[in-house]
């Protein structure tokens, strides 16, 4: 939705126009407004799960902040839990779940379940997580509740991250809601702009040319793979699913800094990453801090009685990751792949790849790449028989002459040199003064004319081959 | 004076997003038009059931992408940016080979062998055209298979390097000629006439940018055909009267269309065609037969030189086996129709003689689909 013509030259202008053009005391509503037809326009069926969910968890969460009765509030905090813990089951794992038992039940020669395949609301797994982020904060009396229903609404509606995240803890955004004023001023909203558009050339200029291809090996019959052809799909989708992802990230980061909101980072350069413990501070950093708030600390965290079970919760929060990713033993195994090189850093690997530094990197993009196999097969036994056509030698097929897609090379080459370029001497620093330092003038005149080409490119790019929605808004 | 400066770069930007949309609906600027079978999709209005069920909003958005003001120069400027730094064309199956002569991709691995069917197939599909041959010629119809020029028999030079090397001992066409002849099934082999001519030939028979013979190349093809056809019909037909011609850098009809189906902003280099001046004389100790051709696009040239309409009578055009194009469907006199084997079967045997043109992609559907259907129709036996 958000790399379509019809958002770039349609909603955006438009609603950009609306929203600066409005008076402050209606620029939230605005937002209100275009987050609604937003979502109602990519799923009008769900829209009013959303706005009735949003209804329901604010008035309970009031009711459990008001309460001074420690049982009635634990009662009210597992019915917000409840309800939408409930909805995220129902819509997005009762399909698996009845699979599963179904095929259980094939093999014991009963009757199968009789059940309508459910769809899936977009987003929902990012709102979800959102809303339980207020719920639990005001349990624990992090901040208090809102008291107008509409800021709440606009905190999980909002359209730049309600689809495919960053998952915005209600604690990082509180204060935004009602006073945007550091960040409403021409300097932001440029960088906003620059930050969206980077965003956007992450997708439509790189991630799409490298999913075009793991779209068509990974769709070929295991059997007709070479060797080469197995390596280049696991690398096009580790390059698609990141600046897929990160794309969408910025995009949001930058259509939020685009109304004064600072929303969180979801990417660190993850696969710069020396061990798979360092990835996993630096890949959707946001999925991350919210299983560490909520799943992982409530377990023990590191301060348990035993290392066993300090194991075991690092497990549970992977395999709980791997889960939230999508209903599939795919997206389970990932999880648990994981968690178990993350059991293994803590366990004795870490402190020698501590020693091993930056070549670290030789271990991890490896267990990476192997990892996004399995998330993209999302079975066991497809996924095991594409690991071994990597690991073992198959040629080519002499009469599958390709032309090679200098395309394809060239975009491989340019997602290698971004996932990587803070490795280079003065690569960081060039990141840094992108998105995060102030700006000179010159430096305005410079991005400006890099993002003119970028929409211009980009937009040529979407036309031309039409729909090209993201992968994260799956999930 | 920072802060105006930054106002006006954001006020431009938004200027900057709104322009197509703005364009779309005020048409400031006049756009230009794409080549090729391009079907925008169209608009339709909102309807709740529509919404509900996300088709409106689908159809709405497909709409809006191929509609947009400046939709069609970005599509261009897509397509030449690829083309010219990756050589990589939004076309469905062309390639770019050396010195940008383009190519459908199907011809080369045709070519090559890459593609090839094996020998027991062929020769099914060759015993099912003797047996057609038969069958119509015990009713007085002549039947013979044109062997339409393959750019890539012409061209095998420039092909893409990926290819070199990799020929193989067999391919389909010459497979087919091959069998064919040793089975007595009539053929004219004009790919390998269009070779042997091209290093004699003055003008172009096949171009760098298109994929069909050129509309010169159809014209020497045509005679040709309509020759063979006196003998073997015994007919004095219309002749075919040269007079003179004209050269032109700029293509006409499907001299180009490879080329044109780019849809490049720069143009690609030029080619200098040639297109002669014909004239029919026709009298009355002339005679038009009642022809019926099986083809694929390679027939439209033929068409356009006037070949069917001047030297036969009723002429039928059977694109792909499939649909029938007449006379009347060319002036828009009546629709495409599409055939029946009932149909087939009559019009077979009320014809004098039935052609069918193929080529090296279409073998398959020529000389495969069409000719074991053609037979199983007209014999009402099993292959």
């Amino acid at each position: 939705m958000v790399s379509s013509i019809l958002f770039l030259f349609c909603f955006l202008p438009l609603f950009l126009l609306c929203y600066f053009l409005a008076p402050q005391k209606l620029r939230n509503p605005v937002i209100l407004l275009g987050s609604v037809l937003f979502y109602a326009w990519g799923a009008p069926r769900f829209v009013f799960v959303v706005l009735g969910t949003t209804l329901a968890d604010f008035y309970i969460v009031r009711l459990m902040a008001a309460s001074a009765h420690r049982k009635r509030r634990i009662a009210l905090l597992c019915l917000s839990l409840f309800l939408n813990l409930g909805l995220l089951f129902y819509f997005k794992y009762s399909n698996f779940f009845i699979e599963n038992v179904n095929r259980l039940f094939l093999r014991l020669h009963l009757e199968p379940l009789k059940w309508t395949a459910l769809l899936l609301p977009i987003g929902i797994s990012f709102y979800t997580f959102e809303t339980l982020t207020y719920v639990v904060d005001v349990y624990r009396k992090v901040h208090k509740p809102l008291k107008n229903f509409w800021d709440y609404q606009l905190y999980i509606i909002l359209f730049p991250k309600l689809i495919a995240g960053p998952i915005v803890r209600y604690h990082d955004i509180a204060d935004q809601i009602g006073d945007r004023s550091a960040y409403e001023n021409s300097e932001y909203r440029l960088r906003g702009l620059y930050r969206f558009f980077i965003g956007l050339g992450k997708k439509v200029l790189i991630a799409n040319v490298m999913g075009a291809t793991a779209d068509r090996l990974f769709d070929l019959p295991v059997s007709e793979l070479s060797t080469a052809d197995a390596w280049t799909g696991a690398l096009s989708y580790a390059f698609q699913i990141y600046f897929d992802f990160s794309g969408y990230s910025d995009m949001a980061i930058g259509l939020g800094l685009l109304m004064g909101f600072r929303f969180p980072e979801n990417f660190n350069n993850p696969y710069t990453a020396r061990s798979v413990t360092d990835f996993w501070r630096r890949w959707h950093m946001t999925l991350g801090a919210w299983m560490r708030n909520y799943l992982y600390i409530p377990l023990g965290g590191n301060r348990t009685h035993s290392r066993a079970r300090l194991y075991l919760n690092l497990w549970i929060v992977f395999l709980a990751s791997g889960l939230w990713h999508g209903a599939a033993w795919g997206f389970v195994i990932w999880g648990a792949y994981h968690g178990l090189f993350l059991v293994l850093e803590r366990a004795f690997l870490g402190k020698w790849l501590q020693r091993a530094g930056r070549f670290g990197m030789l271990y991890t993009f490896p267990v990476l790449l192997m990892g996004w196999v399995f998330f993209r097969l999302e079975h066991w036994t497809p996924a095991l028989q594409y690991l071994e056509r990597m690991f073992s030698w198959h040629a080519a097929d002499p009469l599958q002459v390709q032309v090679p897609d200098l395309l394809f090379g060239f975009t491989l080459a340019l997602a290698f040199f971004f996932s990587f370029f803070t490795l280079l001497p003065g690569g960081q620093a060039v990141q840094d003064k992108i998105f995060n330092s102030d700006y000179s003038l010159r430096r305005h005149y410079s991005m400006f004319a890099a993002t003119v080409l970028l929409l211009v490119i980009c937009a040529a790019r979407i036309t031309t081959h039409g729909f090209n929605p993201f992968i994260y808004f799956r999930f | 004076m920072q802060q105006k400066t930054k106002n006006i770069l954001l006020g431009f930007f938004l200027l900057l997003l709104l322009a197509p949309l703005l364009n779309q609906q005020l048409r400031l600027v006049p756009g230009t038009a794409l080549h090729g079978a391009v079907r925008g999709a169209a608009d339709t209005a909102f309807t709740f059931r529509g919404w509900w069920n996300g088709s409106w909003q689908e159809q709405r958005t497909a709409w809006i992408n191929d509609s947009i003001g400046f939709r069609n120069e970005l599509v261009q400027l897509n397509n030449q940016v690829d083309y010219t730094l990756f050589r990589k064309t939004h076309a469905a199956a062309v390639v770019v080979g050396k010195e940008g002569y383009l190519y459908e991709e199907s011809y080369i691995r045709d070519y090559l062998g890459l593609s090839y069917e094996g020998t027991a197939e062929i020769r099914k599909d060759m015993l099912a055209a003797r047996g057609l041959q038969d069958t119509l010629e015990r009713k007085g119809v002549r039947f013979v298979v044109v062997h339409a020029p393959s750019k890539a028999s012409f061209y095998p030079e420039f092909f893409p390097p990926a290819f070199d090397g990799h020929r193989q001992a067999r391919n389909n066409q010459q497979e087919y000629v091959r069998i064919g002849d040793s089975l007595g099934v009539h053929q004219l082999d004009f790919n390998r006439w269009f070779v042997s001519m091209r290093a004699t030939q003055q003008h172009l028979l096949m171009s760098r940018k298109g994929v069909h013979w050129t509309l010169y190349g159809s014209l020497l093809a045509g005679d040709s055909l309509l020759h063979y056809l006196e003998g073997v019909l015994g007919a004095d037909l219309p002749d075919m009267v040269w007079e003179g011609g004209i050269e032109s850098d700029t293509a006409r009809y499907t001299d180009d269309d490879l080329a044109a189906g780019l849809n490049l902003v720069f143009p690609l280099g030029p080619e200098r065609y040639y297109y002669p001046s014909i004239r029919f004389r026709d009298n009355s100790s002339h005679r038009k037969p009642k022809i019926i051709y099986i083809s694929d696009s390679f027939f439209w040239p033929l068409l356009q030189d006037g070949i069917p309409q001047h030297t036969g009578s009723g002429w039928e055009f059977w694109y792909y086996f499939n649909e029938r194009w007449t006379q009347s469907v060319i002036d828009g006199k009546e629709p495409v129709q599409v055939l029946t084997p009932g149909y087939r079967t009559r019009t077979f045997f009320e014809a004098d003689a039935v052609v069918v043109i193929c080529t090296d992609p279409n073998l398959g559907s020529m000389l495969r689909k069409s000719m074991r259907k053609a037979y199983r129709e007209v014999t009402r036996k099993p292959l």
